[in-house]
Protein backbone atom coordinates (compact mmCIF):
# COMPACT_ATOMS: atom_id res chain seq x y z
CA UNK A 1 0.00 0.00 0.00
CA UNK A 2 3.05 2.24 0.87
CA UNK A 3 4.76 1.31 -2.39
CA UNK A 4 1.27 1.72 -3.97
CA UNK A 5 0.87 5.46 -2.82
CA UNK A 6 4.46 6.58 -2.82
CA UNK A 7 4.57 5.45 -6.86
CA UNK A 8 1.39 7.70 -7.17
CA UNK A 9 2.88 10.59 -5.94
CA UNK A 10 5.93 10.30 -7.95
CA UNK A 11 3.58 10.01 -11.55
CA UNK A 12 2.10 12.38 -10.51
CA UNK A 13 4.97 14.75 -10.41
CA UNK A 14 6.30 13.00 -13.44
CA UNK A 15 2.89 13.82 -15.10
CA UNK A 16 3.04 17.32 -13.69
CA UNK A 17 6.36 18.16 -15.50
CA UNK A 18 5.54 16.43 -18.56
CA UNK A 19 2.16 18.22 -18.42
CA UNK A 20 4.75 21.70 -17.86
CA UNK A 21 6.87 20.94 -20.88
CA UNK A 22 4.49 20.29 -22.78
CA UNK A 23 1.55 22.91 -22.88
CA UNK A 24 4.34 25.04 -24.69
CA UNK A 25 4.09 22.27 -27.50
CA UNK A 26 0.17 22.34 -27.11
CA UNK A 27 0.74 25.94 -29.04
CA UNK A 28 3.33 25.53 -31.50
CA UNK A 29 3.08 21.66 -32.56
CA UNK A 30 -0.94 21.74 -31.45
CA UNK A 31 -2.35 25.04 -33.41
CA UNK A 32 0.17 25.12 -35.19
CA UNK A 33 1.34 21.85 -36.59
CA UNK A 34 4.78 22.71 -36.34
CA UNK A 35 7.51 20.11 -34.92
CA UNK A 36 10.12 22.51 -33.73
CA UNK A 37 13.02 20.67 -32.10
CA UNK A 38 14.52 22.96 -30.88
CA UNK A 39 11.73 23.26 -28.57
CA UNK A 40 14.16 21.45 -25.69
CA UNK A 41 16.56 24.05 -26.12
CA UNK A 42 13.95 26.83 -25.01
CA UNK A 43 13.67 25.08 -22.15
CA UNK A 44 17.31 25.13 -21.45
CA UNK A 45 17.76 28.53 -21.90
CA UNK A 46 14.71 28.82 -19.45
CA UNK A 47 17.33 27.30 -16.88
CA UNK A 48 20.21 29.21 -17.99
CA UNK A 49 18.07 32.32 -17.51
CA UNK A 50 17.64 31.42 -13.92
CA UNK A 51 21.32 30.51 -13.92
CA UNK A 52 22.75 33.70 -15.46
CA UNK A 53 20.25 35.70 -12.70
CA UNK A 54 21.54 33.85 -9.76
CA UNK A 55 24.78 34.13 -10.60
CA UNK A 56 25.38 37.56 -12.65
CA UNK A 57 22.28 39.47 -11.76
CA UNK A 58 21.25 39.31 -8.17
CA UNK A 59 23.25 39.18 -5.08
CA UNK A 60 24.32 35.67 -3.71
CA UNK A 61 21.93 36.42 -0.35
CA UNK A 62 18.86 36.81 -2.72
CA UNK A 63 18.57 33.39 -4.60
CA UNK A 64 14.90 33.67 -3.88
CA UNK A 65 13.94 36.77 -5.34
CA UNK A 66 16.21 35.88 -8.49
CA UNK A 67 14.37 32.78 -8.67
CA UNK A 68 11.02 34.13 -8.92
CA UNK A 69 12.01 37.11 -11.28
CA UNK A 70 13.61 34.30 -13.53
CA UNK A 71 10.58 32.81 -13.77
CA UNK A 72 8.52 36.07 -16.08
CA UNK A 73 12.60 36.92 -17.77
CA UNK A 74 12.62 32.55 -19.35
CA UNK A 75 9.80 33.72 -20.65
CA UNK A 76 10.47 36.38 -22.12
CA UNK A 77 14.08 35.25 -23.29
CA UNK A 78 12.24 31.66 -24.39
CA UNK A 79 9.46 33.54 -26.03
CA UNK A 80 11.75 35.52 -28.27
CA UNK A 81 13.95 32.97 -29.26
CA UNK A 82 10.62 31.25 -30.21
CA UNK A 83 9.80 34.47 -32.39
CA UNK A 84 13.22 34.67 -33.98
CA UNK A 85 13.09 31.21 -34.99
CA UNK A 86 9.24 31.81 -36.48
CA UNK A 87 10.31 34.71 -38.35
CA UNK A 88 13.44 33.57 -40.11
CA UNK A 89 12.94 30.20 -40.87
CA UNK A 90 9.84 28.41 -39.49
CA UNK A 91 7.10 30.79 -41.32
CA UNK A 92 8.53 30.12 -45.00
CA UNK A 93 8.05 26.34 -43.98
CA UNK A 94 4.52 26.11 -42.68
CA UNK A 95 2.86 23.31 -43.79
CA UNK A 96 6.25 21.22 -45.01
CA UNK A 97 6.98 19.20 -42.02
CA UNK A 98 9.62 17.47 -42.60
CA UNK A 99 11.74 20.27 -43.93
CA UNK A 100 10.47 22.13 -40.82
CA UNK A 101 11.68 18.84 -38.44
CA UNK A 102 14.95 19.23 -40.30
CA UNK A 103 15.60 22.80 -39.74
CA UNK A 104 14.68 22.73 -36.36
CA UNK A 105 16.95 20.30 -35.46
CA UNK A 106 19.76 22.04 -37.03
CA UNK A 107 18.41 25.05 -34.65
CA UNK A 108 18.81 22.17 -31.49
CA UNK A 109 22.22 21.51 -32.26
CA UNK A 110 23.38 25.00 -32.82
CA UNK A 111 21.59 25.93 -29.42
CA UNK A 112 23.72 23.33 -27.37
CA UNK A 113 26.88 24.55 -28.61
CA UNK A 114 25.82 27.76 -27.90
CA UNK A 115 25.31 27.36 -24.22
CA UNK A 116 28.30 24.88 -24.41
CA UNK A 117 30.43 27.80 -25.23
CA UNK A 118 28.88 30.26 -23.36
CA UNK A 119 28.03 28.30 -20.03
CA UNK A 120 30.50 25.08 -20.53
CA UNK A 121 29.74 21.51 -21.21
CA UNK A 122 29.50 20.38 -17.50
CA UNK A 123 26.55 20.69 -15.86
CA UNK A 124 25.76 23.89 -13.38
CA UNK A 125 23.66 24.10 -10.11
CA UNK A 126 21.13 26.37 -9.71
CA UNK A 127 20.51 26.80 -6.10
CA UNK A 128 16.24 26.37 -5.16
CA UNK A 129 15.04 29.10 -2.60
CA UNK A 130 15.54 27.94 0.42
CA UNK A 131 11.73 28.50 1.13
CA UNK A 132 11.71 25.48 -1.04
CA UNK A 133 14.16 23.79 0.53
CA UNK A 134 13.16 20.45 3.08
CA UNK A 135 9.15 18.97 2.63
CA UNK A 136 6.52 17.58 4.24
CA UNK A 137 5.12 14.15 4.96
CA UNK A 138 2.00 12.06 4.18
CA UNK A 139 2.17 8.53 5.65
CA UNK A 140 5.58 7.68 4.67
CA UNK A 141 5.75 9.35 1.75
CA UNK A 142 8.26 12.83 1.78
CA UNK A 143 6.90 15.26 -0.93
CA UNK A 144 9.42 18.58 -1.17
CA UNK A 145 8.14 21.43 -1.43
CA UNK A 146 10.06 22.14 -4.35
CA UNK A 147 7.70 19.33 -6.06
CA UNK A 148 4.73 21.67 -4.76
CA UNK A 149 6.08 24.57 -6.54
CA UNK A 150 6.18 22.34 -9.59
CA UNK A 151 2.64 21.12 -9.00
CA UNK A 152 1.56 24.75 -8.64
CA UNK A 153 3.70 26.36 -11.44
CA UNK A 154 1.44 23.64 -13.35
CA UNK A 155 -1.87 24.90 -12.19
CA UNK A 156 -1.23 28.07 -12.72
CA UNK A 157 0.22 27.56 -15.83
CA UNK A 158 -2.93 26.23 -17.48
CA UNK A 159 -4.83 28.67 -15.60
CA UNK A 160 -3.35 31.26 -18.24
CA UNK A 161 -3.30 29.37 -20.67
CA UNK A 162 -6.75 28.41 -20.94
CA UNK A 163 -7.70 31.95 -19.74
CA UNK A 164 -5.79 33.10 -23.13
CA UNK A 165 -7.32 30.86 -25.46
CA UNK A 166 -10.57 31.05 -24.62
CA UNK A 167 -11.58 34.07 -22.74
CA UNK A 168 -8.84 37.08 -24.78
CA UNK A 169 -9.56 38.41 -28.05
CA UNK A 170 -5.80 37.14 -28.93
CA UNK A 171 -6.88 33.60 -28.26
CA UNK A 172 -10.15 33.68 -30.21
CA UNK A 173 -8.68 35.01 -33.35
CA UNK A 174 -5.81 32.00 -32.64
CA UNK A 175 -8.43 29.78 -32.63
CA UNK A 176 -10.06 30.94 -35.66
CA UNK A 177 -7.08 30.71 -37.33
CA UNK A 178 -6.05 27.47 -36.48
CA UNK A 179 -9.69 26.33 -37.28
CA UNK A 180 -9.89 27.63 -40.83
CA UNK A 181 -7.02 29.87 -41.78
CA UNK A 182 -8.22 30.93 -45.19
CA UNK A 183 -11.25 32.05 -43.88
CA UNK A 184 -10.00 33.89 -41.09
CA UNK A 185 -7.88 35.40 -43.80
CA UNK A 186 -10.65 35.87 -46.11
CA UNK A 187 -12.48 37.60 -43.00
CA UNK A 188 -9.77 40.49 -42.17
CA UNK A 189 -7.96 38.59 -39.68
CA UNK A 190 -4.18 39.00 -40.76
CA UNK A 191 -2.65 35.48 -39.81
CA UNK A 192 0.76 36.23 -39.47
CA UNK A 193 0.61 38.50 -36.26
CA UNK A 194 -1.99 35.30 -34.74
CA UNK A 195 1.14 32.93 -35.91
CA UNK A 196 3.98 34.78 -34.55
CA UNK A 197 2.04 35.83 -31.07
CA UNK A 198 1.18 31.92 -30.55
CA UNK A 199 4.38 30.30 -31.71
CA UNK A 200 5.77 33.45 -29.28
CA UNK A 201 3.18 31.75 -26.13
CA UNK A 202 4.38 28.47 -26.82
CA UNK A 203 8.08 28.92 -26.75
CA UNK A 204 8.02 31.63 -23.66
CA UNK A 205 6.08 27.99 -21.83
CA UNK A 206 8.97 26.05 -22.53
CA UNK A 207 11.28 28.94 -20.51
CA UNK A 208 8.89 28.49 -17.62
CA UNK A 209 9.29 24.80 -17.82
CA UNK A 210 12.55 25.27 -17.82
CA UNK A 211 12.85 27.20 -14.47
CA UNK A 212 10.65 24.59 -12.95
CA UNK A 213 13.11 21.98 -14.13
CA UNK A 214 16.09 23.52 -12.30
CA UNK A 215 14.67 22.37 -9.26
CA UNK A 216 15.23 19.07 -9.87
CA UNK A 217 19.21 18.97 -10.63
CA UNK A 218 21.89 20.19 -12.25
CA UNK A 219 21.13 21.81 -15.85
CA UNK A 220 23.18 21.41 -18.89
CA UNK A 221 23.12 22.26 -22.52
CA UNK A 222 21.08 18.86 -23.53
CA UNK A 223 18.65 19.22 -20.65
CA UNK A 224 15.81 19.69 -23.28
CA UNK A 225 16.32 16.82 -25.08
CA UNK A 226 15.65 14.23 -22.25
CA UNK A 227 12.09 15.74 -21.93
CA UNK A 228 11.29 17.02 -25.47
CA UNK A 229 10.19 13.21 -27.01
CA UNK A 230 7.73 12.24 -23.98
CA UNK A 231 6.23 15.87 -23.98
CA UNK A 232 5.53 15.25 -27.83
CA UNK A 233 3.86 12.54 -27.41
CA UNK A 234 1.45 13.76 -24.60
CA UNK A 235 0.59 16.45 -27.03
CA UNK A 236 0.16 13.13 -29.66
CA UNK A 237 -1.69 11.29 -27.50
CA UNK A 238 -4.11 13.90 -25.98
CA UNK A 239 -5.25 15.07 -29.58
CA UNK A 240 -3.71 17.55 -31.50
CA UNK A 241 -4.95 21.44 -29.74
CA UNK A 242 -6.68 19.87 -26.94
CA UNK A 243 -5.76 21.13 -23.91
CA UNK A 244 -8.28 18.60 -21.58
CA UNK A 245 -6.71 15.70 -23.57
CA UNK A 246 -3.25 17.01 -22.99
CA UNK A 247 -3.76 17.03 -19.10
CA UNK A 248 -5.12 13.71 -18.91
CA UNK A 249 -2.32 12.28 -20.82
CA UNK A 250 0.71 13.96 -18.99
CA UNK A 251 -0.92 12.44 -15.98
CA UNK A 252 -1.78 8.79 -17.56
CA UNK A 253 1.71 8.57 -18.89
CA UNK A 254 3.65 9.96 -15.65
CA UNK A 255 1.60 7.13 -13.43
CA UNK A 256 1.92 4.31 -15.98
CA UNK A 257 6.23 4.84 -16.09
CA UNK A 258 5.76 5.38 -12.55
CA UNK A 259 3.97 2.22 -11.74
CA UNK A 260 5.80 0.02 -14.77
CA UNK A 261 9.19 0.86 -13.40
CA UNK A 262 7.93 -0.74 -10.12
CA UNK A 263 6.88 -3.99 -11.95
CA UNK A 264 10.23 -4.44 -13.87
CA UNK A 265 13.44 -1.47 -14.17
CA UNK A 266 13.62 1.84 -15.74
CA UNK A 267 14.40 1.65 -19.57
CA UNK A 268 11.85 -1.94 -20.20
CA UNK A 269 9.66 0.61 -18.72
CA UNK A 270 10.14 3.04 -21.17
CA UNK A 271 10.16 0.75 -24.23
CA UNK A 272 6.87 -1.10 -22.81
CA UNK A 273 5.24 2.71 -22.35
CA UNK A 274 6.18 3.31 -25.47
CA UNK A 275 4.83 -0.19 -26.75
CA UNK A 276 1.20 0.97 -25.26
CA UNK A 277 1.37 4.79 -27.16
CA UNK A 278 2.10 3.13 -30.19
CA UNK A 279 -0.85 0.57 -29.85
CA UNK A 280 -3.09 3.53 -28.36
CA UNK A 281 -2.75 5.05 -31.40
CA UNK A 282 -3.22 2.73 -33.38
CA UNK A 283 -7.10 2.87 -32.13
CA UNK A 284 -7.37 6.11 -31.68
CA UNK A 285 -5.15 8.02 -34.47
CA UNK A 286 -6.62 11.20 -33.41
CA UNK A 287 -5.83 10.82 -29.54
CA UNK A 288 -8.12 10.94 -26.22
CA UNK A 289 -9.81 14.34 -26.81
CA UNK A 290 -13.33 13.93 -28.64
CA UNK A 291 -13.67 16.60 -31.54
CA UNK A 292 -17.36 17.07 -31.23
CA UNK A 293 -16.36 19.28 -28.48
CA UNK A 294 -15.31 22.69 -27.90
CA UNK A 295 -11.62 22.34 -29.07
CA UNK A 296 -8.77 24.32 -26.37
CA UNK A 297 -10.56 24.40 -23.82
CA UNK B 1 -15.38 49.51 -58.81
CA UNK B 2 -13.76 46.19 -58.91
CA UNK B 3 -12.58 44.85 -62.44
CA UNK B 4 -10.58 41.55 -62.69
CA UNK B 5 -8.47 41.62 -65.77
CA UNK B 6 -6.88 39.04 -68.08
CA UNK B 7 -6.54 36.88 -64.53
CA UNK B 8 -4.78 33.48 -65.40
CA UNK B 9 -4.86 30.98 -62.01
CA UNK B 10 -4.09 27.18 -61.56
CA UNK B 11 -3.98 24.55 -58.94
CA UNK B 12 -0.70 23.54 -59.27
CA UNK B 13 0.12 22.43 -63.29
CA UNK B 14 -3.53 22.34 -63.85
CA UNK B 15 -4.44 25.95 -65.06
CA UNK B 16 -8.16 26.92 -64.32
CA UNK B 17 -8.69 30.49 -65.26
CA UNK B 18 -7.30 31.48 -68.79
CA UNK B 19 -7.43 34.87 -68.52
CA UNK B 20 -10.99 35.88 -67.08
CA UNK B 21 -12.10 39.67 -67.16
CA UNK B 22 -15.05 40.87 -65.72
CA UNK B 23 -15.96 44.00 -64.12
CA UNK B 24 -18.79 45.23 -61.03
CA UNK B 25 -19.44 48.65 -61.02
CA UNK B 26 -20.76 50.62 -57.97
CA UNK B 27 -24.32 49.28 -56.42
CA UNK B 28 -24.34 46.85 -58.85
CA UNK B 29 -25.22 43.16 -58.34
CA UNK B 30 -23.44 41.01 -60.94
CA UNK B 31 -24.91 37.54 -61.13
CA UNK B 32 -21.30 35.13 -62.48
CA UNK B 33 -23.14 32.27 -64.01
CA UNK B 34 -21.81 28.98 -65.75
CA UNK B 35 -21.83 25.08 -65.33
CA UNK B 36 -19.80 23.23 -62.51
CA UNK B 37 -16.21 23.50 -63.08
CA UNK B 38 -15.82 26.31 -65.10
CA UNK B 39 -14.14 28.03 -62.70
CA UNK B 40 -16.35 30.99 -60.69
CA UNK B 41 -15.19 29.52 -57.34
CA UNK B 42 -11.67 30.00 -59.05
CA UNK B 43 -11.96 33.60 -60.24
CA UNK B 44 -13.48 34.76 -56.58
CA UNK B 45 -10.57 32.77 -54.60
CA UNK B 46 -8.34 34.73 -56.96
CA UNK B 47 -10.04 37.94 -56.32
CA UNK B 48 -10.06 37.69 -52.37
CA UNK B 49 -6.24 37.18 -53.01
CA UNK B 50 -6.84 33.42 -51.60
CA UNK B 51 -4.86 32.46 -54.58
CA UNK B 52 -2.10 33.62 -56.74
CA UNK B 53 -2.29 34.48 -60.22
CA UNK B 54 0.19 34.12 -62.09
CA UNK B 55 -0.97 36.77 -64.85
CA UNK B 56 -3.95 39.28 -65.01
CA UNK B 57 -4.98 42.08 -62.33
CA UNK B 58 -6.88 42.86 -59.72
CA UNK B 59 -8.24 46.23 -59.56
CA UNK B 60 -10.74 47.87 -56.48
CA UNK B 61 -11.46 51.41 -56.69
CA UNK B 62 -8.97 52.22 -58.96
CA UNK B 63 -6.08 50.55 -56.72
CA UNK B 64 -4.00 48.07 -57.85
CA UNK B 65 -4.51 45.44 -55.30
CA UNK B 66 -3.25 41.99 -57.42
CA UNK B 67 -0.45 41.95 -54.91
CA UNK B 68 -2.65 42.25 -51.37
CA UNK B 69 -3.42 39.57 -48.81
CA UNK B 70 -6.82 38.58 -48.30
CA UNK B 71 -7.34 40.57 -44.90
CA UNK B 72 -5.63 43.79 -46.67
CA UNK B 73 -8.14 43.55 -49.42
CA UNK B 74 -10.96 42.91 -46.50
CA UNK B 75 -9.55 46.47 -45.02
CA UNK B 76 -10.47 48.07 -48.83
CA UNK B 77 -13.63 46.95 -48.69
CA UNK B 78 -14.38 43.40 -50.45
CA UNK B 79 -16.07 40.58 -48.43
CA UNK B 80 -16.20 37.37 -49.23
CA UNK B 81 -18.50 34.64 -48.58
CA UNK B 82 -16.80 31.39 -49.79
CA UNK B 83 -19.01 28.15 -51.31
CA UNK B 84 -19.64 25.38 -48.65
CA UNK B 85 -21.62 27.33 -45.33
CA UNK B 86 -17.98 27.81 -43.69
CA UNK B 87 -16.90 29.15 -40.44
CA UNK B 88 -15.18 28.55 -37.71
CA UNK B 89 -16.75 25.84 -36.23
CA UNK B 90 -15.58 25.67 -32.92
CA UNK B 91 -16.23 29.53 -32.15
CA UNK B 92 -19.78 30.19 -30.83
CA UNK B 93 -22.18 32.15 -33.17
CA UNK B 94 -21.03 35.54 -31.34
CA UNK B 95 -17.35 34.40 -31.21
CA UNK B 96 -17.91 33.84 -34.99
CA UNK B 97 -18.81 37.46 -35.04
CA UNK B 98 -16.67 38.99 -32.88
CA UNK B 99 -13.57 37.77 -34.53
CA UNK B 100 -14.13 39.50 -36.90
CA UNK B 101 -15.39 42.99 -35.60
CA UNK B 102 -12.34 43.30 -33.62
CA UNK B 103 -10.17 42.27 -36.91
CA UNK B 104 -12.00 45.31 -38.68
CA UNK B 105 -10.42 48.62 -38.47
CA UNK B 106 -13.91 50.28 -37.66
CA UNK B 107 -14.99 48.01 -34.73
CA UNK B 108 -18.55 49.16 -34.23
CA UNK B 109 -20.38 46.60 -32.50
CA UNK B 110 -23.57 48.22 -34.20
CA UNK B 111 -22.47 45.76 -36.94
CA UNK B 112 -23.10 43.08 -35.34
CA UNK B 113 -26.20 43.79 -34.41
CA UNK B 114 -27.40 45.69 -38.15
CA UNK B 115 -25.78 41.45 -39.14
CA UNK B 116 -28.86 39.92 -36.96
CA UNK B 117 -30.93 42.55 -37.96
CA UNK B 118 -30.90 40.74 -41.39
CA UNK B 119 -31.22 37.25 -39.87
CA UNK B 120 -32.83 37.03 -36.84
CA UNK B 121 -33.19 33.86 -36.26
CA UNK B 122 -29.28 33.62 -35.38
CA UNK B 123 -30.18 35.69 -32.15
CA UNK B 124 -32.00 32.75 -29.96
CA UNK B 125 -28.52 30.76 -30.67
CA UNK B 126 -25.53 33.37 -29.98
CA UNK B 127 -23.91 31.27 -27.33
CA UNK B 128 -24.05 27.47 -29.79
CA UNK B 129 -21.14 26.58 -31.97
CA UNK B 130 -21.25 27.38 -34.85
CA UNK B 131 -20.46 23.61 -35.80
CA UNK B 132 -23.66 22.38 -34.60
CA UNK B 133 -25.68 25.01 -36.86
CA UNK B 134 -28.14 23.98 -39.34
CA UNK B 135 -26.81 24.51 -43.21
CA UNK B 136 -29.07 27.34 -43.49
CA UNK B 137 -28.56 29.03 -40.04
CA UNK B 138 -24.39 28.47 -41.07
CA UNK B 139 -24.79 30.49 -44.22
CA UNK B 140 -26.23 33.50 -42.39
CA UNK B 141 -23.99 33.03 -40.26
CA UNK B 142 -21.31 33.36 -43.19
CA UNK B 143 -23.11 36.36 -44.67
CA UNK B 144 -23.49 37.85 -41.37
CA UNK B 145 -19.39 37.35 -40.83
CA UNK B 146 -18.72 39.63 -43.93
CA UNK B 147 -21.29 42.07 -43.63
CA UNK B 148 -19.69 42.79 -40.39
CA UNK B 149 -16.73 44.08 -42.55
CA UNK B 150 -18.92 46.56 -43.55
CA UNK B 151 -17.90 45.93 -46.84
CA UNK B 152 -18.18 47.81 -50.13
CA UNK B 153 -18.56 45.10 -52.01
CA UNK B 154 -19.61 41.45 -51.76
CA UNK B 155 -18.67 38.41 -53.13
CA UNK B 156 -21.32 35.52 -52.17
CA UNK B 157 -20.61 31.92 -54.29
CA UNK B 158 -23.52 29.58 -54.15
CA UNK B 159 -25.24 30.85 -51.60
CA UNK B 160 -28.14 28.41 -51.27
CA UNK B 161 -26.79 25.75 -52.38
CA UNK B 162 -28.23 22.99 -50.46
CA UNK B 163 -30.58 24.94 -47.89
CA UNK B 164 -33.36 23.76 -47.37
CA UNK B 165 -36.55 26.40 -49.52
CA UNK B 166 -37.92 27.96 -46.47
CA UNK B 167 -34.61 29.81 -45.50
CA UNK B 168 -33.76 30.11 -49.00
CA UNK B 169 -36.19 33.00 -49.22
CA UNK B 170 -35.17 34.75 -46.34
CA UNK B 171 -31.64 34.59 -48.15
CA UNK B 172 -32.41 35.81 -51.34
CA UNK B 173 -34.60 38.30 -48.98
CA UNK B 174 -31.39 39.30 -47.48
CA UNK B 175 -29.41 39.37 -50.95
CA UNK B 176 -31.93 41.92 -52.00
CA UNK B 177 -31.92 44.25 -49.33
CA UNK B 178 -28.27 44.21 -48.70
CA UNK B 179 -27.72 45.59 -52.78
CA UNK B 180 -31.09 47.28 -53.47
CA UNK B 181 -31.33 49.05 -49.73
CA UNK B 182 -27.36 49.20 -48.14
CA UNK B 183 -26.35 49.85 -52.05
CA UNK B 184 -23.78 47.06 -51.20
CA UNK B 185 -21.88 45.71 -54.55
CA UNK B 186 -22.42 42.01 -55.45
CA UNK B 187 -20.91 39.51 -57.43
CA UNK B 188 -22.98 36.53 -56.94
CA UNK B 189 -22.68 32.94 -57.84
CA UNK B 190 -26.00 31.39 -58.27
CA UNK B 191 -27.28 28.12 -59.68
CA UNK B 192 -31.02 28.81 -59.75
CA UNK B 193 -31.00 31.19 -62.55
CA UNK B 194 -34.45 32.68 -62.08
CA UNK B 195 -33.35 34.41 -58.99
CA UNK B 196 -30.11 35.37 -60.31
CA UNK B 197 -31.53 36.95 -63.36
CA UNK B 198 -34.21 38.59 -61.97
CA UNK B 199 -32.18 40.07 -59.23
CA UNK B 200 -28.84 41.21 -61.22
CA UNK B 201 -28.21 43.96 -62.69
CA UNK B 202 -25.90 42.19 -65.34
CA UNK B 203 -25.42 38.48 -66.03
CA UNK B 204 -21.19 36.80 -66.90
CA UNK B 205 -21.09 33.95 -68.51
CA UNK B 206 -17.99 31.76 -67.67
CA UNK B 207 -16.82 28.63 -69.89
CA UNK B 208 -13.65 26.48 -69.20
CA UNK B 209 -11.72 29.41 -67.18
CA UNK B 210 -12.97 32.66 -69.27
CA UNK B 211 -15.95 34.86 -69.30
CA UNK B 212 -17.50 34.14 -72.83
CA UNK B 213 -19.93 36.70 -72.67
CA UNK B 214 -22.01 39.46 -70.31
CA UNK B 215 -24.70 42.06 -70.73
CA UNK B 216 -27.62 43.19 -68.90
CA UNK B 217 -29.67 40.19 -66.80
CA UNK B 218 -32.80 40.29 -69.25
CA UNK B 219 -30.12 39.34 -71.98
CA UNK B 220 -29.45 36.20 -70.25
CA UNK B 221 -32.83 35.28 -70.61
CA UNK B 222 -32.41 34.16 -74.01
CA UNK B 223 -32.40 30.47 -75.08
CA UNK B 224 -28.39 30.45 -75.84
CA UNK B 225 -27.60 31.91 -72.86
CA UNK B 226 -29.97 29.11 -71.16
CA UNK B 227 -28.50 26.27 -72.78
CA UNK B 228 -24.73 27.34 -71.90
CA UNK B 229 -25.66 27.42 -68.30
CA UNK B 230 -28.07 24.26 -68.34
CA UNK B 231 -25.90 21.29 -66.57
N1 LIG C 1 -8.37 22.63 -54.69
C1 LIG C 1 -8.34 22.27 -55.99
N2 LIG C 1 -7.30 21.56 -56.48
C2 LIG C 1 -7.25 21.21 -57.76
N3 LIG C 1 -8.19 21.50 -58.67
C3 LIG C 1 -9.26 22.21 -58.25
C4 LIG C 1 -9.39 22.63 -56.88
N4 LIG C 1 -10.54 23.30 -56.75
C5 LIG C 1 -11.12 23.31 -57.97
N5 LIG C 1 -10.35 22.66 -58.87
C6 LIG C 1 -10.64 22.49 -60.29
O1 LIG C 1 -10.70 23.76 -60.89
C7 LIG C 1 -11.75 23.83 -61.80
C8 LIG C 1 -12.65 24.99 -61.45
O2 LIG C 1 -13.24 24.77 -60.19
P1 LIG C 1 -14.18 25.82 -59.49
O3 LIG C 1 -13.56 27.16 -59.55
O4 LIG C 1 -14.53 25.30 -58.15
O5 LIG C 1 -15.45 25.77 -60.45
P2 LIG C 1 -16.93 26.28 -60.20
O6 LIG C 1 -16.96 27.08 -58.95
O7 LIG C 1 -17.26 27.07 -61.41
O8 LIG C 1 -17.79 25.05 -60.09
C9 LIG C 1 -12.47 22.49 -61.76
O9 LIG C 1 -12.02 21.72 -62.84
C10 LIG C 1 -12.01 21.87 -60.48
O10 LIG C 1 -11.93 20.48 -60.61
MG1 LIG D 1 -17.99 26.75 -57.18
Amino acid sequence: MTTFFSQFVAGISIGSLLLLIALGLTFTFGQMNVINMAHGEFIAAGAYTTYVLQTSVFAASATGLAFVVSLPVAFLVAGLLGLILERTLIHRLYGRSLDTLLVTWGVSLLLQQLYRDLFGAPNVQVKAPSWLEGGFDIGSVTISYARLFIYGLVILSLLAVWIFTSKTVHGTRMRAVVQNRGLAEASGIASAPVDRTTFFIGSGLAGIAGVGITLLGSIGPTLGTSYIIDAFLVVVCGGLGQLRGAVIAAFVLGLLNSYLELWTDASLAKVILFALIITFLQFRPQGLAVQKTRAFA
Amino acid sequence: MLEISKLEVAYGRTQVLFGSTLDVGANELVALLGRNGVGKSTLMKATMGLMKSFNGTVTFEGEDITGLSPSQRVKRGIAYVPQGRMGFPQLSVMDNMKVVLEATSHKQASAIDEALDLFPRLKPILSRDAGFLSGGQKQQLAIARALITRPKLILLDEPTEGIQPSIIHEIEAAIAEMNKASGLSILLVEQHLEFALSIGDRYALMEHGEVVSSGPADAAATATVRELIAV
